[in-house]
């Protein structure tokens, strides 16, 4: 089989342009008693006060979740008062909250609405997953957790790039310096290498603070036409373009190489950057899925941000840091700001139009015109956002 | 050991048997129409083509016999005794990497052969040759 690609030649962005006009967020949070629904309209309030909007002015809502249950939309949307809108909650694992804004970005684009609100939201639950219940039985059932499958990754990245773990060890070192300025962050400290490489180890190689840490919280955006802008008279000097919304599965085996997270990786970016306009050099800033250290490298390669085998010494050349010539995980990625899931994707594109924006405070990165948000999930999925210089 | 009968891989069956020799079988699907093996066997579909129809999409065994791939310790787990090890094998004479646990504690390298051998509690691990003929 070949991998499909509708989008390719069908762009309704490009004629239908969308903005980023509200972002807004609870933080990522150790569990705690908050209920989801604090957090969840915690994060659309502040997204609706940053456009200048009323809950009114919203045609259309998307909840992104993949823990809390069934009708959090309506219950949780509930609470901004009644207007009739559609609300709908959309599950992708671990990339449920981009395909929240990807759903959001395509009803506006769509001509559905003029504006939209993807809000991500999860509490640090563990409900049974539908992978196990296709009966599909392996010879692991039960003893591979996330963890151990990036372990297993992380020894064959070793060998086969001859790295070493205390190259692997700065990607961490990085993102925790960096979510220790993100007042968002679930974990705002930076770490010593010494301290990353410290026991305890959860799985193989990673330590605990090569792993993302167990967390919750909400990320909001707001999404508009141009005409949408128009009409409520929003601030155009802040509104931020989105010049590419995808989403993919595995593609045909023929066209995957590497893990299934690097195959899936390399086929939604490629298709981004066809949609964008924009090539890998172009990037500014970049959020991937880093929720264990090894992934980093092998997602920023997959996109071409960084040549093949060539991330970890780009990283270890400062190239990467805030202030390089990309700045990778200014928000502390995952291994730092979080990954409580619903939220993730969400958050990601908030940090990357607070960044496009220039009010990132003491993690802003100098000039940042272009910017990529990138996640995988469950199931080998992926979802691909590319954002533009702000200004409508 | 009484007859055992070829299980087919529907939804509830295993992804293993010991055959009449009491040589252990990994059971895997082959889709005769485009050519892919995969693990774990399964009734829905080819996973490369959607081929699905019996005659097509089949279950095949191999011995479970490979080389090792990849292997760590896994230090923490919610709900099983640590430390255990799990490895990635591939399985000799089929294009096959299946993950699996491993019987031995240490002593294996990348690229060691290692052999099925059948747990105490039924489940199914990996070791060295020598560990796997009881």
């Amino acid at each position: 089989m070949t991998t499909h690609s509708p989008t390719r030649a069908r762009n309704p962005l490009r004629d239908r342009p969308v903005y980023v006009v509200g972002i807004g967020m609870h933080p990522y949070v150790r569990p705690s008693a908050t209920t989801y629904v604090t957090m969840g309209l915690t994060a659309m309030r502040e997204a609706l006060a940053d456009a200048r909007i009323a809950w009114t002015d919203v045609d259309s809502a998307v909840v992104g979740s993949g823990k809390i249950g069934m009708a959090a939309g309506p219950t949780l949307t509930g609470y901004l008062g009644r207007t009739g809108l559609p609300v709908v909650q959309v599950e992708s694992a671990s990339a449920s909250g981009s395909v929240a804004v990807r759903q959001a970005v395509h009803d506006v684009a769509g001509g559905f609405s003029d504006v939209s609100v993807a809000v991500g939201v999860d509490k640090a639950e563990f409900p049974p997953d539908a992978v196990t219940k296709a009966e599909v039985h392996a010879l692991t059932d039960g003893l591979i957790q996330f963890p151990t499958k990036f372990a297993l990754i992380t020894e064959r990245f070793l060998q086969d790039r001859g790295a070493t773990l205390e190259q692997l060890g700065a990607v961490a070192v990085k993102n925790h310096r960096n979510g220790a300025l993100n007042p968002y962050a679930q974990r705002r400290k930076a770490r010593t290498l010494d301290e990353v490489l410290a026991p305890p180890y959860i799985s193989g190689s990673l330590t605990r603070l090569q792993c993302t840490p167990v967390g919750e919280g909400a990320a909001a955006v707001v999404v508009a036409s141009a005409e949408g802008l128009a009409r409520l008279g929003i601030d155009r000097s802040r509104a931020v373009p989105v010049l590419a919304s995808v989403h993919h599965t595995q593609p045909a085996f023929a066209d995957a190489k590497g893990t299934e997270e690097e195959a899936v990786t390399r086929t939604a970016g490629a298709e981004a950057f066809e949609a964008s306009g924009i090539q890998p050099a172009d990037l500014d800033l970049v959020e991937v899925h880093d929720a264990f250290s090894v992934e980093e490298p092998m997602y920023i390669e997959a996109l071409g941000v960084c040549r093949e085998g060539h991330a970890l010494a780009d990283m270890a050349a400062g190239r990467l840091d805030i202030g390089g010539r990309v700045a990778v995980s200014a928000s502390g990625g995952l291994l730092a700001m979080g990954h409580p899931v619903g939220p993730t994707g969400v958050g990601q594109v908030c940090e990357l139009v607070r960044q496009l924006r220039s009010e990132a405070g003491p993690r802003q990165h100098p000039a940042v015109r272009h910017a990529l948000a990138h996640m995988v999930g469950v199931g080998g999925v992926c979802t691909v956002h590319i954002l533009g210089p702000v200004g409508a | 050991m009484t007859e055992t009968p070829f299980p087919r891989s529907d939804a509830r069956s295993g992804p293993w048997f010991t055959d009449d020799t009491g040589t252990v079988r990994l059971v895997y699907k082959a889709c005769l129409k485009c050519g892919r093996q995969t693990f774990p066997p399964q009734p829905y579909g080819c996973l490369e083509c959607g081929a699905y129809d019996a005659d097509v999409f089949v279950d095949r065994h191999a011995e479970a016999t490979g080389t090792l791939a990849a292997q760590v310790t896994v230090h923490l787990h919610p709900d099983q005794p640590t430390p255990f090890r799990i490895a990635e094998i591939d399985v000799r004479g089929t294009s096959l990497c299946v993950q699996a646990p491993l019987a031995s504690e240490e002593g294996l390298d990348v690229g060691d052969r290692v052999h099925a051998v059948v747990l105490d509690n039924a489940t199914l691990a990996f070791a060295a040759p020598q560990e796997g003929r009881s």
